[in-house]
C-alpha cells in the first residue's frame, strides 16, 4: 500500500461565503484531501500566527475540492472569515476515524456548526442508497436549512422551535431508525445518547476538543472511554472523533 | 528522500553520533513512527520519546492543553504506557523503521528512575533523556531538578546502572541554572537539554466577572526562547559537556541562536505540532547552509558563531 502522505498542503480557495449571521463556509481544492477523506474525518488548519492549528470537520467533498463550515469566535475562525477566493491555506489532513456506515435506517443529527460532518454523511449515505433521516439543531437559522428533513431551531425562525429534547422522542417514534449519528455539543450528544440507550439504538457520536497536534502524539485531547469494563484515555484526534455513545464516560 | 549534499552535520552526544543535530522533543513527537506521514524519519538527527515511567500513567483531568500568546500550556500529566509496554510494542518499530532515539524518563523516586534506566540498559537502549523538572506532575521529578543533593543522589544512582549515553533534561524552575548544570555533570551526566517546560498559568474570568477558571501547566513555545536562550548561555560557561538547546525553535534562525550561546545540538518541540515536517526541513536548511557559507562541517559553524562572547 502507497502511503497517504497528510501534508502539509497547499489548498486553494475556491469559495468562502457567509451563510448565516457568524457561520461561513469555505470551499478549498486539493485533490490529495479530497479524494482521501470520508465522513467524520477532520483537517487541521494553520490560522496565521496562532501556535496550534485549528480542526474542522469535513463537511462534504466534491472531486478534489472539500468543504468546511465554521462558526467565528476566536482569533483562527477570524482569519479563516478573512480568506478570499483565490488565496491559499495551509492544511494537513484528513485525520480521524470517521463515522462507521451500516446498511440500517439511521437518523443523523447535527447542533450547530456539529451539521458539518453529518452534511457530509448524509451525502455518503445517499450515495450508497442507505435510507436516512436528518435533523438540523440551531439557535437560529443557519441556511443550510435544504439538505435536512427536520429543522429544529430555539428561536422558532425556521421549522420547529425549541431544543433537540423537545422533540428527539418524537422523530425516533415517527422515523424508527435503527442507528443514530450525532455531532453537536456535549450535552446535546450525552442527551441523545440517552435517549438512544433507552430505545435500544446504536448510536456514534462525534467528540471535539481543543487539539494541541491533532495526530495523536499529545494526549491532549483525550476522553475516557469504557472497554471490556475498564475505563481507559482516548485520543478525540486519533481514536476518534467519533465513539460509540455507549462507550463515552460523558462528564 | 534522504539529506545528500555531502555536508557533514554530525554530532557527538556522549557515544551517541547523531548524523545532524536536528532532534524532536519529548512529547511532541510520539513514541516512534508516528510522524511517518510527514516526513522521512531517518532524515532527522533523533527522536526524543514521549516520557516513559514504570508503571503506565493516565495522566491529568482536563483541561490538559490551552493556547496563549505565542505559546502552549500543557498539563498532559506524563500520560504514557509504562516502560514494559514501551519495550515490547514501540521499541520493535523505532528498531525496525532504523531510527536513531533516545528515550526519555521519569519517575517519582530515585528508586523508579533507576529501574527504567536500567531496564533500557537491559534492553540495549543507546541513550535515555532524564526529565527531572516535568512542572504539570505534582509529585516527584520537579523536586529533583530544585535540590542539588537529591539530584546529585539521582543522577549519580541512574549513572551506576545506564553505561550508555546519559542525558539531562534541565528545567528553567531553578534558582541557579549554573549550579545544577554543574551538578548534573559532576554526578556523570554525559550531556544536558534545556529547557524544559516553563511553569505557567492561563486566567480565565468568567463571562459575569464572578471568579474565574485556569489551567496551570507547563509553558513551551516561542515565548520561552528568549529564557531558553539565557539559560544555556548562563551554563555553558559551568559545563564542558555538550547541551542540547531547545525552547521555542521553529525555524533556522532560531537555532543558529541556540548554537550561538552554547548548543551543540537542537530539539524543536512545540513547533512540531504547527508545522509536522519542521524538523525534517530544518535539518535540510542546516545542510545548505553550512554548505552555501562554506563550512567545511557543522562544529566549524559553531565554533565560528561562538566567536563573539559579547553585546
Amino acid at each position: 500500500m502507497s502511503k497517504i502522505k497528510k501534508g502539509a498542503y497547499r489548498a486553494k480557495v475556491l469559495e468562502n461565503s457567509r451563510i448565516s449571521y457568524d457561520i461561513y463556509k469555505l470551499k478549498l481544492e486539493n485533490r490529495e484531501i479530497a479524494r482521501n477523506s470520508f465522513a467524520g474525518q477532520f483537517v487541521s488548519i494553520l490560522c496565521e500566527d496562532l501556535v496550534l492549528r485549528r480542526p474542522f470537520s469535513v463537511a462534504g467533498v466534491k472531486g478534489d475540492s472539500f468543504e468546511i463550515i465554521y462558526k467565528v469566535i476566536g482569533k483562527g475562525t477570524e482569519y479563516l472569515s478573512r480568506l478570499q477566493k483565490g488565496d491559499f491555506a495551509d492544511v494537513i489532513g484528513a485525520f480521524g476515524n470517521g463515522f462507521k456506515t451500516e446498511n440500517k435506517k439511521s437518523l443523523l443529527i447535527g447542533c450547530g456548526v456539529g451539521i458539518a460532518p453529518i452534511n457530509f454523511l448524509s451525502d455518503v449515505l445517499k450515495e450508497k442508497g442507505i435510507p436516512h433521516n436528518s435533523i438540523l439543531c440551531s439557535g437560529s437559522k443557519l441556511g443550510l436549512e435544504d439538505k435536512f428533513n427536520f429543522i429544529i431551531t430555539e428561536d422558532g425562525s425556521s421549522g420547529l422551535k425549541g431544543r433537540l429534547d423537545n422533540h428527539l422522542e418524537l422523530i425516533i417514534l415517527k422515523t424508527n431508525p435503527e442507528k443514530i449519528y450525532i455531532c453537536g455539543a456535549f450535552p446535546a450528544m450525552e442527551y441523545a445518547n440517552s435517549v438512544a440507550e433507552q430505545h435500544n439504538i446504536d448510536i456514534e457520536v462525534a467528540l471535539e476538543r481543543d487539539f494541541a497536534c491533532g495526530t495523536g502524539v499529545c494526549m491532549g485531547c483525550v476522553i475516557q472511554v469504557r472497554k471490556n469494563n475498564k475505563i481507559v484515555n482516548r485520543r478525540i484526534c486519533k481514536d476518534g472523533p467519533v465513539f460509540k455513545g455507549g462507550e463515552v464516560i460523558w462528564q | 528522500m534522504a539529506i545528500e549534499n555531502n555536508v557533514d552535520t554530525s554530532v557527538k552526544i556522549g557515544s551517541l553520533t547523531l548524523k545532524n543535530p536536528v532532534i524532536t522533543a519529548s512529547g511532541t513527537f510520539g513514541y516512534n513512527n508516528e510522524y511517518e506521514d510527514f516526513i522521512d524519519l531517518t532524515n532527522i538527527g533523533a527522536l526524543v520519546t514521549k516520557g516513559i515511567t514504570l508503571n503506565p500513567k493516565a495522566g491529568n483531568a482536563q483541561p490538559r492543553i490551552k493556547e496563549v500568546h505565542g505559546g502552549l500550556i500543557n498539563s498532559i500529566g506524563l500520560e504514557n504506557v509504562g516502560i514494559h509496554e514501551f519495550i515490547d510494542k514501540k521499541l520493535p518499530i523505532l528498531l525496525k523503521n532504523n531510527m536513531d532515539f533516545i528515550v526519555n524518563i521519569a519517575g517519582e523516586s530515585i528508586e523508579e528512575y533507576k529501574k527504567v534506566a536500567s531496564i533500557c540498559e537491559e534492553n540495549d537502549i543507546k541513550g535515555i533523556e532524564v526529565n527531572l523538572s516535568c512542572p504539570n506532575v505534582t509529585k516527584g521529578c520537579l523536586e529533583f531538578g530544585k535540590d542539588k543533593d537529591t539530584l546529585y543522589r539521582l543522577i549519580s544512582g541512574v549513572r551506576e546502572v545506564f553505561t550508555e549515553t546519559l542525558i539531562i533534561k534541565l528545567g528553567s524552575n531553578v534558582s541557579f541554572p549554573e549550579k545544577t548544570a554543574f551538578t548534573a555533570q559532576k554526578a556523570g551526566a554525559d550531556a544536558i537539554s534545556a529547557i524544559n517546560t516553563v511553569k505557567a498559568m492561563h486566567v480565565n474570568i468568567n463571562k459575569d466577572y464572578k471568579g474565574y477558571k485556569y489551567v496551570k501547566g507547563g509553558l513551551s513555545g516561542r515565548c520561552i526562547k528568549p529564557l531558553a536562550l539565557n539559560f544555556i548561555f548562563e551554563i555553558r560557561k559551568h559545563v564542558n559537556i555538550p547541551i542540547i538547546g531547545m525552547g521555542g525553535i521553529t525555524n533556522l534562525n532560531d537555532i543558529l541562536e541556540f548554537f550561538a550561546v552554547g548548543s551543540d545540538a537542537i530539539q524543536i518541540g512545540t513547533a512540531n505540532f504547527t508545522y509536522p515536517n519542521l524538523s525534517e526541513q530544518l535539518a535540510l536548511e542546516l545542510a545548505n547552509f553550512i554548505k552555501i557559507n562554506n563550512y567545511n562541517n557543522l562544529q566549524e559553524l559553531i565554533s565560528n558563531l561562538r566567536i563573539e562572547d559579547g553585546r
